[in-house]
C-alpha cells in the first residue's frame, strides 16, 4: 500500500446562513462547523448524514460555489475565494439529478466538450478523439455524441455527468449523492461505474450520501456528519462494525438491510419513541444531547470536541463518552 | 380462504389509449390482501406501482383508464362504481398516504381544522367533539403537544411531523385499508425508520391492512408480510416476503436484491441489471423482461411465460420457474 | 420527445405565411401603382369590382395595391420596434437578474416607471421632439417595449441560475458571457421567440393606432392605420374601405398572435 499523501485539505471550515423561521423560531445558524477533514490521493472519502447536515454545503464549499470560512487546499495549494481555472479543473463534481444537469437544448457530444473548450485543451479532432474514449470508458458508444439528454435513461444521464465531469481529468471528483435519484439497477450501475472509475484512474472521490450502505460500500474512510459537525470519522469498518458516536449507530440501526435476518434490531430500535427535536438547548451542549440516548450531565454544559479512540488515531469520534 | 381477503384484484389492466392504439400500464394483475396484512408492491419507476394504487382508489388521471378486470372490496366491485359511493369508501374504509406531505396538505389551513374537517367529512358531529378527537389521534401518532401543534400552519412542521400529521388524518376514520404510496422515501432514514414503526403499530393494534408501495426493497423486507413484484406492468413474483428474500425466482426479483448495497457487499461488483424499464409506449416481448435477462431463452421471445406456484406463498412468472420444484425454504 | 405541433400554431403559420406572402409579392407586382392618383371622380371610391378587388379609395388608388405596399412599411417599422427593443430588454434583463441587489432593482424600477407611462402620451412628445416620420414612431414604441423583454429575460435567467446544468458549468470553470450565451440563452430563447411574435403583433397594432391618429408614417406613404384614419372620413359612402381595411389589420395580428401563442404552447 503506497504511503498516505493528502489530496484535500479541509481546515476549519465554517458557513453561516440565515435561520428560516420555523416552529420554534430561527436565527443565524451554522450550516458548517468547524469541519476538518483530509482525502488522500486515489481514496474514497464518504460522508454521510441526513438531511440539513451540511453534507451538500460542505460540497458547495469544496467546489467554490460558496463562501466560507477556513482553509481548503489542494495538492498542498490554498484554493482562494475565486477559483482559478486550473484549480477549478482538478475538483470536478457529479450532480444528485442527472436530469437537471445536463443542458437541455445541447447534444451529448457538445457536453461532453464543454470542459475541453472552457479550458482550450487540444485541437477540435483530439478533443473528438478524447469524448469517444470517454464515452467507452462509461459505457457509452460514440453514436451517443448526437443524441439529446431526453433521448438517455436517467443512468445513461448520469454516465454523461460523470463522463463530462472527467474530460478534465480531475485529481477529485465530488458526487453529490449520484445515485438517490436513480432506480435501484441504473443505480447499482452507476457505483458499479464509479468504483471502476476509482481503481482505473487512481481518482480520488469524495462521496456524499444519507445512504450508509452506500456510503459503506464505496468508501475507504467515513465522515457523519450532523447539524454541520462530524460526529465521527474513520475507516470504513470502524464505522460499520464499531461505531461510537449514539448517532451514528442511531443511523445504522435505521437502515433497513436486507442482509439482515428480519427479527433483529427493530425498526429504529431505541429510535421511535423519541419526540421530534425539541427547542435548541444552550449553544454550548452537545447538540445530539437532547436525542442521545447515553447522555451524561456533562453534555447539556459542553460541547465535546472531535477526539481519537482506538491505538492508530484514525477513528475520531465527537462525544464525551468516548 | 377467500374470506380472509380483504383486497381481491384480478386481471386488472389500466392503459392509455392514445392516437387509437391501446398502451397498457398494468397489464392483468391478480393479487390480494388479507385482513390485517401488509402487502409490499415493489418495482422501479414506470412499473405501474402507482397506476395500481390510484385505480383501487378511483383516482387515476385524466387519460388513463381502467380496460378490465375487477377489484373487490370485501365483496364489493371498486371497478366501475360510482364517484359517490367510491368517495364515501375513499374517506372510511380505504385511505391513503402518499410521498409528498407538504403538498397533500393544504397550506393555507391551520392543521387543527384540517384534520378535524377529515373527521366531519364522513362522520358529521360537532365541531367541538370533531376537534378533540383530532387531538387524540395526533398524539397517537406520536406528535408531542397536539394541543399547539393544531394551531400551525403546515410549513411550520417538518417533513416527518407533516407525514404524522397525514398518517393521523388518514387513520383517524379507522380505515380497513391504507395505501401508503412511498410514504417514507422523502424523508430521512432515521425519520423512516420511525415513520415505518409508527405504521406498523397502527396496523397491528387496529389490525388494519396495508397496500404499500416502495422501490426500497429493504424497507419492504423488514415492513411487509407478502409482496409482489412488478415489473412493466405485471407482477412476475409474488408470495410471503420471508420466502422470496430467502428464494428469489425471477431474473429481475434476483438482480433487484444483488443491486442494493448491503453490509456484506462492501468490496464486491454489485451485480446489476443490464438495461432498462421499457417504457410504456415502446412495444414488449411477451416476457417483458426478457431483453435484459441473463437466462433469456428461445422461448422467452415467443410465448407469454406462466404464472408458476413455487408453493403456497410463492408465485413466479417464468419459464424457467418450472425447473424449481419443492423449494426447501427451511435450508437456505 | 418533440413537441407536437398544435392547432393554433398551424392556423398561426398559415394566416402569417399569407401576409409574409403578399408582402414578399408587392415588391415585384401589386395590381396597380399604390401611389397613381386620379383626378377623375368616376375612379374615386369605385365598389369592389374585377378591375378593383378591393375598390378605390378616395384618391382613386386601387386600395388592395395599397394594402399590399402597406405591408412592408408596417412590417419594418415593427420589426424594427421589437428587434431595438429586444436587444435592449434582453440585454438589462440579464444584468439586472446577474448582478442582482440594487443593480436589479433600479432596472426593474425603471421598467415600471416606463410600463406605467402612457403610450401615446410617450410617442406625442417623441413626435413633438423628434421630426414627424418612422424613426419617432419606432423609437416611442421601442422605449414601450423594452419592459416585457426585461422581465421575460430576467426571469428566466433566474430561473436557469440555480439549475444545476449550469452550475455544472461553473464548474468546469466557464466565464458569466459563457454561461449566459451557451448555457442559458439557448433555454430561455424559445420562450422570448412566442414574446418576439407577440411583441410584432402588438408592434403592429400600436402603429396602426398612431398612425390612425396621424402620428405614425406621412402620407403618400401606405400605412394600415393611416388609411383606416382616411376610410374613417368616408364612411358612411364608402364602408368597405374601412372594412376591408380593419379586417385586413385584425387578420394580420391575429395570424401573428395564434403563432405566438401557438409557440408558446409549444414549450415544455
Amino acid at each position: 500500500m503506497p504511503a498516505y499523501e493528502p489530496l484535500l485539505e479541509a481546515r476549519h471550515l465554517t458557513n453561516y446562513y440565515e435561520g428560516i423561521g420555523g416552529l420554534f423560531g430561527g436565527k443565524a445558524k451554522k450550516a458548517l462547523s468547524d469541519v476538518s477533514f483530509d482525502i488522500g490521493k486515489g481514496e474514497v472519502f464518504g460522508v454521510v448524514g441526513e438531511s440539513g447536515c451540511g453534507k451538500s454545503t460542505l460540497c458547495k464549499a469544496i467546489l467554490g460555489l460558496i463562501e466560507y470560512e477556513g482553509q481548503i487546499l489542494v495538492d498542498g495549494e490554498l484554493l482562494g475565494s475565486r477559483y482559478t481555472k486550473a484549480q477549478r479543473a482538478k475538483v470536478q463534481m457529479v450532480f444528485q439529478d442527472p436530469n437537471g444537469a445536463l443542458n437541455p437544448k445541447k447534444r451529448i457530444g457538445w457536453i461532453m466538450e464543454e470542459p475541453l473548450r472552457i479550458h482550450k485543451l487540444y485541437s477540435k479532432v483530439e478533443r473528438l478523439k478524447r469524448i469517444d474514449s470517454m464515452l467507452e470508458l462509461i459505457g457509452l458508444d460514440s453514436s451517443y455524441k448526437t443524441r439529446f439528454p431526453s433521448e438517455l435513461s436517467g443512468g445513461q444521464k448520469q454516465r454523461v455527468c460523470i463522463g463530462a465531469s472527467l474530460m478534465l481529468n480531475p485529481a477529485l471528483l465530488v458526487a453529490d449523492e449520484p445515485v438517490s435519484a436513480l432506480d435501484v439497477s441504473a443505480g447499482a450501475q452507476i457505483l458499479n461505474l464509479l468504483k471502476d472509475l476509482h481503481q482505473r484512474l487512481s481518482l480520488s472521490i469524495l462521496l456524499i450520501s444519507h445512504n450508509l450502505n452506500v456510503v459503506y460500500y464505496m468508501s475507504d474512510r467515513i465522515a457523519v456528519m450532523r447539524d454541520g459537525q462530524i460526529v465521527e470519522l474513520g475507516k470504513a469498518e470502524d464505522i460499520y462494525n464499531s461505531a461510537k458516536h449514539s448517532y451514528t449507530k442511531a443511523l445504522l440501526a435505521a437502515i433497513p438491510d436486507i442482509a439482515q435476518e428480519r427479527a433483529a434490531p427493530a425498526l429504529g430500535a431505541g429510535f421511535a419513541s423519541r419526540p421530534e427535536a425539541g427547542p435548541e438547548i444552550r449553544a454550548e451542549a452537545c447538540r445530539y444531547c437532547s436525542l442521545c440516548p447515553d447522555a451524561l450531565p456533562i453534555c447539556a454544559s459542553e460541547s465535546p470536541e472531535l477526539k481519537s479512540v482506538g491505538l492508530d488515531e484514525t477513528h475520531l469520534v465527537r462525544c464525551h463518552r468516548a | 380462504m377467500s374470506s380472509s381477503k380483504l383486497l381481491w384484484a384480478s386481471s386488472l389492466s389500466i392503459g392509455i389509449d392514445r392516437d387509437g392504439s391501446y398502451y397498457p400500464a398494468v397489464d392483468g394483475i391478480d393479487f390480494y390482501i388479507g385482513k390485517g396484512e401488509i402487502l409490499g408492491l415493489v418495482g422501479e419507476s414506470g412499473c405501474g406501482k402507482s397506476m395500481t394504487a390510484l385505480a383501487i382508489t378511483g383516482l387515476l388521471p385524466d387519460g388513463v383508464a381502467i380496460k378490465k378486470g375487477s377489484v373487490l372490496f370485501e365483496g364489493e366491485n371498486l371497478i366501475g362504481m360510482p364517484e359517490k359511493e367510491m368517495a364515501r369508501l375513499r374517506g372510511r374504509a380505504i385511505s391513503m398516504v402518499f410521498q409528498e406531505p407538504m403538498s397533500s396538505l393544504n397550506p393555507l389551513m391551520k392543521i387543527g381544522k384540517q384534520v378535524s374537517e377529515a373527521v366531519r367529512l364522513h362522520d358529521p358531529k360537532p365541531k367541538r367533539e370533531a376537534e378533540r378527537l383530532a387531538e387524540a389521534v395526533l398524539g397517537k401518532v406520536g406528535l408531542q403537544n397536539p394541543k399547539v401543534l393544531m394551531q400551525c400552519y403546515p410549513h411550520q412542521l417538518s417533513g416527518g411531523m407533516q407525514q404524522r400529521v397525514m398518517i393521523a388524518m388518514a387513520i383517524i376514520s379507522n380505515p380497513k385499508l391504507m395505501i401508503a404510496d412511498e410514504p417514507t422515501t422523502a424523508l430521512d432514514v432515521t425519520m423512516q425508520a420511525q415513520i415505518l414503526d409508527l405504521l406498523k403499530s397502527i396496523n397491528q393494534e387496529y389490525g388494519m391492512a396495508m397496500l404499500f408501495i416502495s422501490h426500497d426493497l429493504g424497507v419492504v423486507s423488514r415492513f411487509c408480510d407478502r409482496m409482489a413484484v412488478m415489473y412493466a406492468g405485471k407482477i412476475v413474483e409474488e408470495g410471503t416476503v420471508s420466502n422470496i428474500f430467502k428464494h428469489p425466482v425471477h431474473e429481475y426479483t434476483r438482480g433487484l436484491l444483488e443491486s442494493i448495497p448491503r453490509a456484506d457487499s462492501r468490496g464486491k461488483t454489485l451485480a446489476s441489471v443490464k438495461g432498462r424499464v421499457p417504457n410504456i409506449f415502446e412495444k414488449r416481448m411477451p416476457c417483458a423482461f426478457a431483453p435484459r435477462c441473463q437466462k433469456v431463452q428461445d422461448r422467452c421471445l415467443k410465448c407469454d411465460p406462466p404464472n408458476i406456484a413455487l408453493s403456497q406463498n410463492h408465485t413466479a412468472r417464468c419459464i424457467l420457474a418450472e425447473n424449481e420444484s419443492e423449494i426447501n425454504y427451511a435450508s437456505i | 420527445m418533440r413537441p407536437k405541433a398544435n392547432g393554433k400554431l398551424k392556423v398561426g403559420i398559415a394566416m402569417t405565411g399569407f401576409i409574409a406572402l403578399l408582402m414578399i409579392a408587392s415588391f415585384f407586382y401589386t395590381p396597380y401603382d399604390p401611389y397613381a392618383m386620379s383626378m377623375d371622380l368616376a375612379d374615386k371610391l369605385q365598389l369592389p369590382s374585377s378591375a378593383h378587388w378591393l375598390g378605390t379609395d378616395n384618391f382613386g388608388r386601387d386600395i388592395l395595391s395599397r394594402l399590399m405596399a402597406g405591408i412592408k412599411h408596417t412590417m419594418l417599422t415593427a420589426a424594427s420596434t421589437v428587434a431595438i427593443s429586444l436587444a435592449i430588454g434582453v440585454f438589462l434583463g440579464f444584468v439586472a437578474g446577474y448582478i442582482g441587489k440594487a443593480v436589479d432593482e433600479a432596472i426593474m424600477r425603471l421598467m415600471d416607471a416606463i410600463s406605467a407611462f402612457p403610450g401615446i402620451l410617450l410617442a406625442l412628445v417623441l413626435v413633438a421632439v423628434l421630426k414627424q416620420g418612422p424613426q419617432a414612431i419606432i423609437l416611442a414604441l421601442s422605449i414601450l417595449f423594452v419592459p416585457s423583454f426585461t422581465r421575460i429575460s430576467r426571469g428566466g435567467l433566474l430561473q436557469l441560475k440555480s439549475a444545476d446544468f449550469v452550475k455544472s458549468a461553473e464548474v468546469f470553470g466557464a466565464s458569466r458571457l459563457r454561461i449566459i450565451f451557451f448555457h442559458m440563452l439557448p433555454n430561455i430563447y424559445p420562450t422570448l421567440l412566442s414574446s418576439i411574435v407577440l411583441g410584432l403583433s402588438s408592434a403592429i397594432m400600436s402603429e396602426s393606432s398612431m398612425s390612425y391618429l396621424g402620428l405614425g408614417l406621412q402620407p403618400p406613404i401606405p400605412s394600415w392605420g393611416r388609411m383606416l384614419g382616411e376610410a374613417q372620413a368616408v364612411l358612411l359612402i364608402a364602408p368597405w374601405y374601412a372594412a376591408v381595411t380593419g379586417l385586413a389589420i385584425v387578420f394580420c395580428v391575429m395570424g401573428l398572435n395564434l403563432l405566438g401563442e401557438g409557440i408558446r404552447e409549444m414549450l415544455p
